[in-house]
């Protein structure tokens, strides 16, 4: 695997090449971050072409490029920042609406589980990851961020600290509370960990 | 007993972000410690239905640069002070003056020698060039554009005189491609009428022999059903 830096230098020297293998190189981790926190295939989309595109004019600034990795991050974190922002309403009444849907489907789901004897059994994988998309939807955003760059991307606390401009304790509580939060959803719907780890 | 452990020192063990020694002292803890190892267990339980979530790839892929990078960026790419230079524009500007100006004085740098008085002379001077050097120039000019011509002329009858030898050479072949063809095509007809005659010859002789045994058997034949007949009307 190429190192980034080398990428990078190839670039600076005027090789088109070394920006492509880096954008390709970044393209998938990026999508899956953005898709996981805007829950929306498009917009994800658009947000990593934006961050590429921000990141091609803006790479010859990047003093160390040993830093790139929190750099790129940092750059599609904004824009995802910016974009729930700019669409805060919108996308308020779509989430909500989503989430009385579900709530209802979940509560039919949930009572034709009881009637089984091992419900969790039932649940396949394409189930259990839109369970977990609603239930990351209802937390808040500042949560639900902490949780995805912590669980999804490995980051450090200090590291989801620097992205967010706040205090590492404060990173913490947000994941314990998002966690929290999750747990009491995830036992409504009758989801036991021991009993998908097993399954896997 | 009252744990003095927090929440946060649960979120490092679980995500690894303490060290060993730190590590070694927590698992002792979980053992004695009835809330924290219920906080461990639910995080685990938590972090491992979160994992069960995969993204599947985009299924389009992105554009990436495909125009060159120009000139001026690659010269900023590779002078890693132009910020700098940038910054501090009124230095830069003294200097590009005062580098102009040196410029000057080497380009119109004087020397002589004058042996009578043994003196040395150095002259720069910043504008301005020198009457004879100008003409100099002009004539430098006229020479040169002469030298061209004749050169491009001596070019010209040069690459017409090697055309003229190619296309002569070419012709000769061709002529001597065209004669080896025609005395091989006569010599291989003068062989097939040969090879022909020989032929003939022999079928001929096959057929004399042939012709000869022929009769022979007949003969023998005749002879056979004459004696044969013979025995017959003996009979």
């Amino acid at each position: 695997m190429v190192r980034d830096s080398e990428l990078i230098q190839d670039f600076l020297e005027g090789d088109i090449n070394g920006f492509n293998c880096l954008a390709r190189k970044w393209q998938v981790r990026l999508y899956s971050f953005a898709y996981r926190y805007l829950m929306d295939e498009e917009e994800a989309k658009e947000i990593v072409q934006s961050a590429l595109i921000k990141t091609y004019k803006n790479l010859r600034k990047l003093k160390n490029p040993e830093k790139f990795s929190s750099w790129i991050f940092q750059i599609t974190v904004n824009l995802c920042k910016d974009y729930i922002k700019n669409t805060k309403n919108n996308r308020l009444t779509a989430l909500n609406e989503e989430i009385i849907q579900s709530e209802s489907a979940n509560n039919d789901h949930m009572h034709s589980m009881e009637t089984r004897a091992n419900p969790v059994k039932k649940l396949d994988q394409q189930n259990l990851a839109e369970i977990i998309k609603k239930t990351l939807a209802q937390l808040p955003e500042e949560q639900r961020v902490v949780i995805i760059m912590k669980e999804y991307e490995g980051f450090k606390f200090s590291e989801i600290a620097e992205f967010l401009s706040c205090p590492v304790n404060t990173v913490k509580s947000r994941m314990y509370y998002g966690l929290t939060q999750m747990q009491k959803i995830l036992k409504k719907y009758n989801i036991n960990g021991d009993v998908i780890f097993n399954e896997m | 007993m009252k744990c003095d452990k927090t929440k946060e020192d649960v979120f490092d063990y679980f995500y690894n972000e303490i060290s060993e020694k730190e590590k070694a002292e927590f698992k002792k803890h979980v053992t004695k410690c009835g809330s924290c190892r219920r906080a461990l267990k639910e995080i685990e339980t938590t972090s491992r239905v979160l994992q069960t979530w995969k993204v599947p790839e985009p299924d389009v892929h992105f554009v990436f640069a495909q125009e060159k990078v120009t000139w001026t960026e690659r010269i900023k790419g590779l002078i890693p002070s132009f910020e700098l230079l940038r910054r501090h524009a009124a230095v830069t500007f003294a200097g590009s003056i005062a580098a102009v100006f040196l410029l000057f004085s080497i380009a119109n740098f004087k020397a002589s020698y004058n042996a009578d008085t043994g003196t040395i002379m150095i002259s720069t001077s910043v504008f301005g060039v020198p009457e004879d050097q100008f003409y100099l120039e002009l004539v430098d000019k006229y020479v040169n554009e002469q030298m061209n011509a004749l050169f491009n002329a001596f070019e010209q009858r040069n690459f017409e005189m090697m055309d003229a030898m190619f296309a002569e050479n070419e012709n000769y072949q061709r002529e001597q491609i065209y004669d080896l063809m025609t005395s091989l095509d006569r010599d291989w007809q003068l062989q097939r009428q040969v090879d022909l005659e020989h032929v003939g010859s022999s079928l001929q002789t096959i057929y004399d022999i042939n012709g000869e045994q022929l009769d022979n058997t007949i003969k023998f034949f005749a002879d056979l059903f004459q004696y044969a007949g013979i025995r017959e009307i003996e009979r």
